[in-house]
């Protein structure tokens, strides 16, 4: 009983994480309509300068947070002015995109091998790791409820963006439709800079918090795959989707490990993408898109 | 007067969210027949077309073919039964040469996957044959000088016809053409009222025309269909049509 | 003699696989960077028949790709009905999981210290003659009906329905096709490299197979050749540099897409260039 409600809080905890960064890229596919690869990059950017700014400026972790996300939105805005702006303002082909993000990514990844080395990196420990013990039921870590917490505000953070500033009813608009919010005055480019941003940001939370659960190492974005498969899950192109995905898929993941093998927790998560593909390829919430003949 | 339709659509319906873009249209089409459809933009006449070609699928209604029902068959599945058509906006392979174009709906010279990984077999009559069909059809619709020119580049009238002689190359019963002479100009208009009747004399096929084009619609069409609002408001011949009330107030306003 | 054809023989095995990626993403326009598990299936399955059970190479080598096509086939068909970026994931999703499977089921595959002792079956004339049929036949196929379908998807998959063509179908005889070819380079990389580990076949693998196609061209064969011999041999060139070897691929793709997405063919071949319009 105790390990299944640790593996339950483990789970969702994961699982608030991966949303995070599933609804950054869910965002970005809403409006540009295609899979942003290089979303993990921003993760891992957000990850080493937290490192680094508590390594170098002391253990502050609202000075490091706050400079990595920042530092990780301004990446996502560069990532899509430099690589993904010249191409969409040519062609509609989302398949340049495509291949343009999967260069980004490895760009990125690839920077931090060769810039900060291959070696696996703790975090100082400036996030709280000792246990807590829940209503005598169970005992959990201080980080799993630390990071639900966050990514719980996080997201409502964003939420509440989205549904009640001006900018965020652009973001719908545009999501609804990019060309036409472009003709009602909506001014596209910053629009698609703005978005970035946020997912950037959000991707840098993630990142923090997947650094101290594995480790900061430069092939951590890797771990965006599972975002993604949340995100299809749930539904590309759903912000709730993504979410409920995420939530889905960290329980899967945490389940497995803790009560079949450790080894199939991946392929669970794979499975599921299977199994959504096969029977509900829009995922849970997903819009199937349609085309005007 | 037989009376097996070759084209039946019986209570059509379709709905987009709420919008009835098709309201329970009901019209027949005879073998042999030039049909047109016209009617306000938004009308619901592409809709049509899409129905009767399997991309959407119905909401209501049945649509027969040949006596068949297809109201619920893909388009690949549609389209070898004798259905061809064209598009509104145009959509050619641009990368592909004219020739090529046409080729790939050559479907009849057909050989097997083995030939066509060795060579050898039927592959090269087949190949041949598709050629010389696509060249032929180039030329019926005038733009044979032009073959191997990639139909991304080609003037926008030359584009149109090679739409055309492509849906052509299917050797299809019914053909159905989305707004032809949108974008022409008059000498090319007649060309293509030419080639219309060509079609329908010479290759016997059935056609039904979307067109805004009035001169055309009324020269070629014994019979016409208007929609408005997804309905059938009006059916008949060019003078008939031409003087209901409905139609005119459709087009022109209430003000008549 | 030795060093010179080794690199003609990892440029055959190169080229076989990217000819079917090329056939795939180029002329089918299928976005996928499953590759790596393909050639990870024949390389595995060449390896266990020649070393454990006295199979002759040339079976091993056709097992290969047909258990990868077989696989390829089995996997497209739920997947390939969904566009894009969608399957892009699934493609992901299955080189990790295959990567994984290897890794993991030791009693067959020896797991993550690999798999030694393979036969060293991948000569230079097996390598040329496996090369020169399988680029005859791909040149065959492409310019056949299939290749004019292939491309009718690509283009435009709504146009390629109403003329008849039953897409999925074709996507996934691509796929099957693709499957085969990066199969066979599997199992010749096993034979050539006389080891196999699960590492080997990992996303890398499939990103460098898919620049190699971008850089060649989406839509021309010679020039992926062409893109895989530049690149096999500057990768070799360049091997005491190997870090920057991602670092440069990838800057490579992006530059590419923003700057000349056509590649150097563009959908052009060498051989056609001198054709009258």
């Amino acid at each position: 009983m105790g390990t299944l409600a640790q593996q339950l809080i483990n789970g969702i905890s994961l699982g608030s994480v991966y949303a995070l960064i599933a609804v950054g890229y869910s965002l970005v596919y809403s409006i540009l309509l295609f899979s942003n690869f290089a979303h993990g990059g921003f993760l891992v950017i957000g990850g080493y300068i937290c490192y680094y700014t508590l390594t170098v400026l002391g253990n502050n972790i609202w000075v490091a947070g706050g400079l990595s996300l920042l530092g990780a939105g301004i990446a996502a805005v560069l990532t899509e002015r430099i690589a993904y702006k010249p191409i969409r303002e040519r062609t509609n082909i989302t398949l340049y995109l495509l291949i343009a993000s999967l260069g980004m990514s490895i760009v990125i990844e690839n920077i931090f091998v060769i810039v900060a080395g291959g070696r696996f990196r703790a975090l100082p420990p400036v996030i709280p790791t000792n246990p807590v013990h829940l209503f005598g039921l169970t005992t959990t870590s201080a980080f799993d409820l630390l990071s639900l917490v966050v990514a719980f505000v996080f997201l409502t953070g964003l939420q509440l963006f989205i549904v009640k500033s001006k900018w965020g009813l652009a973001i719908r608009a545009a999501a609804f439709d990019l060309k036409t919010a472009g003709l009602m005055g909506i001014n596209v480019n910053l629009l698609i800079s703005i978005v970035f941003f946020v997912a950037g940001m959000l991707a840098a939370v993630g990142g923090i918090f997947l650094s101290v659960r594995y480790t900061l190492y430069p092939q951590l974005g890797g771990i965006t795959i599972k975002a993604f498969v949340a995100a299809v899950v749930g539904g590309l192109g759903s912000l709730p989707g993504a979410v409920v995905g995420s939530l889905i898929l960290g329980l899967a993941e945490m389940l497995t490990a803790g009560f079949i093998s450790s080894q199939l927790r991946d392929l669970v998560v794979f499975s599921l993408l299977v199994i959504t593909l096969l029977v509900k390829p829009t995922g849970l919430f997903g819009k199937k898109p349609t085309e005007k003949v | 007067m037989t009376s097996v339709a070759l084209l039946e659509l019986s209570d059509v319906s379709k709905l987009f969210g709420g919008v009835k873009a098709v309201d329970r249209l009901s019209f027949a089409i005879e073998k042999g027949e030039t049909l047109g459809l016209i009617g306000p933009n938004g009308a619901g006449k592409t809709t049509v077309f899409n129905l009767i070609t399997g991309l959407y699928p119905l909401d209501g209604g049945r649509i027969t073919f040949k006596g068949e029902d297809i109201s619920q068959m893909k388009p690949h599945e549609i389209i070898p039964k004798g259905i061809a058509r064209t598009f509104q906006n145009l959509r050619l392979f641009p990368r592909a040469s004219s020739v090529e174009n046409v080729m790939t709906a050559c479907r009849k010279e057909s050989y097997s996957f083995l030939e066509a990984l060795t060579h050898l077999g039927r592959w090269r009559h087949c190949e041949q044959r598709a050629m010389e069909r696509a060249m032929e059809l180039l030329k019926l619709v005038g733009i044979a000088d032009r073959a191997h020119q990639a139909a991304g580049t080609l003037p926008y009238g030359h584009q149109r016809k090679l739409e055309i002689a492509r849906a052509l190359a299917l050797e299809p019963e019914l053909l159905l053409l989305d707004e032809p002479a949108a974008g022409m100009n008059p000498e090319e208009v007649d060309e293509l009222n030419a080639l219309i009747r060509r079609i329908s004399q010479e290759l016997g096929i059935t056609i039904i025309v979307i067109e805004h084009h009035m001169e055309l619609v009324m020269e070629i069409c014994p019979r016409i269909v208007c929609m408005n609002f997804g309905a059938k408001i009006a059916e008949g011949s060019p003078d008939e049509i031409q003087s209901h009330p409905e139609v005119l107030a459709a087009y022109l306003g209430e003000e008549v | 003699m030795g060093y010179i054809g080794g690199i003609i023989i990892l440029l055959c095995i190169n080229s076989i696989a990217v000819m079917g990626v090329s056939l795939l993403t180029g002329f089918t326009g299928i976005f996928s960077l499953g590759h790596a598990a393909y050639m990870a299936l024949g390389a595995y399955t060449a390896a266990i028949l020649t070393v454990e059970h006295g199979v002759h190479w040339f079976l091993a080598i056709l097992a290969g790709g047909l258990l990868a096509m077989v696989v390829a086939y089995l996997i497209g068909i739920p997947t390939l009905k969904l566009m894009g970026d969608y399957y892009a994931i699934a493609s992901i999703g299955l080189v990790e999981s295959i990567r994984l499977i290897l890794e993991n089921w030791q009693s067959v595959t020896r797991g993550a210290r690999g798999y030694p002792g393979i036969e060293g079956f991948t000569t230079l004339p097996v390598a040329v003659a496996f090369f020169l049929v399988m680029a005859i036949v791909m040149v065959n196929l492409i310019n056949s009906r299939y290749g004019r379908a292939f491309k009718a998807c690509r283009d435009d998959y709504l146009a390629a329905s109403l003329l008849g063509y039953n897409t999925a179908r074709y996507r996934v005889l691509s796929l099957a096709v693709s499957g085969f070819y990066c199969g066979v380079a599997g199992a010749l990389l096993a034979g050539f490299m006389s080891f196999i580990q699960p590492v080997m076949f990992d996303m890398m693998k499939s990103t460098e197979l898919t620049s190699m196609v971008v850089f060649g061209g989406l839509g021309s064969l010679s020039g992926t050749l062409l893109a895989s011999v530049i690149i096999t041999l500057v990768t070799e060139l360049f091997r005491p540099i190997s870090q920057y070897r991602m670092l440069i691929y990838g800057g490579v793709l992006v530059a590419i897409m923003v700057l000349r997405p056509e590649g150097i063919m563009g959908s052009k071949e060498l051989w056609n260039l001198r054709r009258k319009r």
